[in-house]
């Protein structure tokens, strides 16, 4: 039932998604990260696809980004925040302890403060977006704003999200130096 | 933090969700921005990084969250399929009944809106899962009786020899013999019934047509063909995935505006052509119908109120 029309377009692409993967891994095995790929794209469900070239850029970069969690897990234990991580597969998931899940409390609050301090409206449209899974067109249109609007919000959040995470990074490693630096506010 | 590091990674950001999108997603601009700076791609990933881990607190809390919890703090699951979980999302109200006057014994109906799923279940256990824009009916007290009025809806019945459950289509009658299936009416009256489990009996009192799992039925203005078909093709609608054999494009056109909720017109010239394969479901309107589009190499063109199908060669550019 396989029809390789998924993979011929790889094949075309090759030299291509060999440059995004040594990109996107710091040069590390390209080639090997390539035949993973390849074995996926075997693996899927026959059927068209509409936009293959830029699947198969999505499909790698997931890759890279699972390996690298992975590896991170397997290196940093005790960094809280990515200690908790638990592979990009949620059913795979094992039950974090009580601890855990009391530090992720913690620190989800802080995360959601820093969220609702950018206003309402960003906070409704990164959690519809982050929580409710929804796309930023269907934001665009349920919000009535335009689309690079919904961005603009987007971007705030997430950059409060990437400081945050530095911030709670910074902390479990050094505890002392809670709140000194790395995270300067949104100039806004 | 330098300002240059500052866009930079306010640029990481910007590539991060466009990239999340799969209409904007422009990866060789992608490629050329991790390029330019070594360190591009290192923020690039922290913000993948924060992404991600905020969902592993958000799911890590709601694992432990007690049953017992109070209202404040509600329950946030991370939803993985977007547009999927959102046209589910909107049924989750419950059961939209309501009695009807005219027929007895007390029959009510339950139907959906264009684009809302439902999962109903009987009190025997079978459940009945209704597509966008559909109705059926319902009788209070006798969960082996169902009519389809309108719509698709998936059957999975609990069955019982000495008790059949039956579903009337019009003047038809379809009883179950230990079975999943699926029926589909479309606007212009033509039955699909498709069996996946079990068997279906087509109207036990007079034509008695045994319909086999991994076969389907079609009924069009008193015409009745029987055809094969793959077992795990059946109900796929619930999955947000469509899957054809030969299916005319009209018949693709009703299914897509039927889990959609948005109207689509089909021009003459293509309603007939045919296509083999899949129509997968995932996002809004708007992503999903130029993709059809390319998919079944047709041109999609948004209206008024809706969606136009027509051939491609028309608007060759």
């Amino acid at each position: 039932m396989t029809d390789g029309g998924l993979e011929a377009i790889l094949m075309l692409n090759r030299s291509a998604l060999l440059r995004f993967l040594s990109l996107r891994s710091g040069g590390a095995d390209p080639e090997d990260l390539l035949q993973e790929l390849w074995l996926k794209v075997q693996s899927l469900e026959a059927g068209p696809i509409a936009e293959p070239r830029a699947y198969l850029f999505k499909m790698a970069d997931n890759l890279v980004h699972d390996r690298r969690r992975a590896d991170l897990r397997r290196n940093s234990r005790d960094d809280a925040w990515s200690g908790l991580g638990r592979g990009a597969s949620p059913t795979a998931s094992t039950q974090p302890t009580p601890e855990e899940a009391l530090i992720a409390r913690q620190q989800l609050r802080l995360v959601d403060e820093a969220i609702d301090a950018l206003g309402e409206r960003t906070a409704l449209i990164f959690r519809s977006y982050r929580l409710e899974g929804m796309g930023q067109r269907e934001i665009a249109d349920k919000v009535g704003i335009s689309l690079s609007a919904v961005e603009k919000h987007l971007q705030k959040a997430y950059r409060a999200l990437t400081d945050m995470k530095d911030r709670l990074h910074a902390d479990s490693l050094n505890p002392r130096r809670r709140g000194t630096e790395g995270h300067e506010d949104v100039a806004e | 933090m330098s300002p240059s590091d500052d866009q930079m990674r306010e640029a990481a950001i910007a590539w991060y969700l466009r990239l999340r999108e799969p209409a904007d997603a422009d990866w060789d601009g992608f490629m050329a921005w991790l390029e330019a700076d070594p360190r591009h791609d290192a923020l690039y990933q922290e913000v993948a990084d924060a992404h991600d881990g905020y969902g592993d607190l958000v799911e890590a809390v709601d694992a432990h969250r007690p049953s017992n919890d109070n209202v404040q703090t509600n329950p946030r699951r991370l939803k993985f399929f977007a547009g999927i979980v959102t046209a589910a999302a909107a049924s989750v109200a419950g059961i939209v009944g309501y009695p009807m006057l005219t027929a007895s014994p007390a029959t009510y109906a339950v139907e959906t809106q264009p684009g809302q799923h439902q999962t109903v279940r009987l009190d025997d256990g079978t459940r009945i899962e209704l597509n966008g824009d559909t109705k059926i009916m319902l009788r209070k007290g006798d969960a082996r009786f169902t009519s389809l009025d309108r719509g698709e809806a998936t059957f999975t019945v609990v069955h019982d020899a000495s008790d059949p459950f039956e579903v009337h289509v019009g003047a038809d009658v379809y009883q179950d013999a230990g079975t999943v299936f699926d029926i589909t009416r479309d606007n212009n009256g033509a039955v699909e019934t498709a069996v996946s489990h079990g068997a279906v009996l087509y109207n036990p009192g007079s034509d008695a047509v045994r319909i086999e799992a991994g076969r389907v039925l079609r009924t069009d203005r008193g015409r009745a063909t029987l055809a094969s078909i793959d077992t795990a093709t059946v109900g796929t609608w619930r999955d947000g995935r469509l899957i054809y054999k030969q299916a005319p494009i009209a018949r693709i056109a009703s299914d897509v505006s039927r889990n959609l909720g948005v109207p689509i017109r089909v021009s003459p010239d293509i309603a007939a052509q045919t296509f083999s394969g899949v129509v997968i479901l995932g996002g809004d309107d708007s992503t999903i119908l130029p993709r059809i589009g390319a998919i079944l190499d047709i041109s999609v063109a948004r209206e008024a109120d809706g969606w136009h199908m027509s051939s491609r060669a028309r608007d060759s550019r």
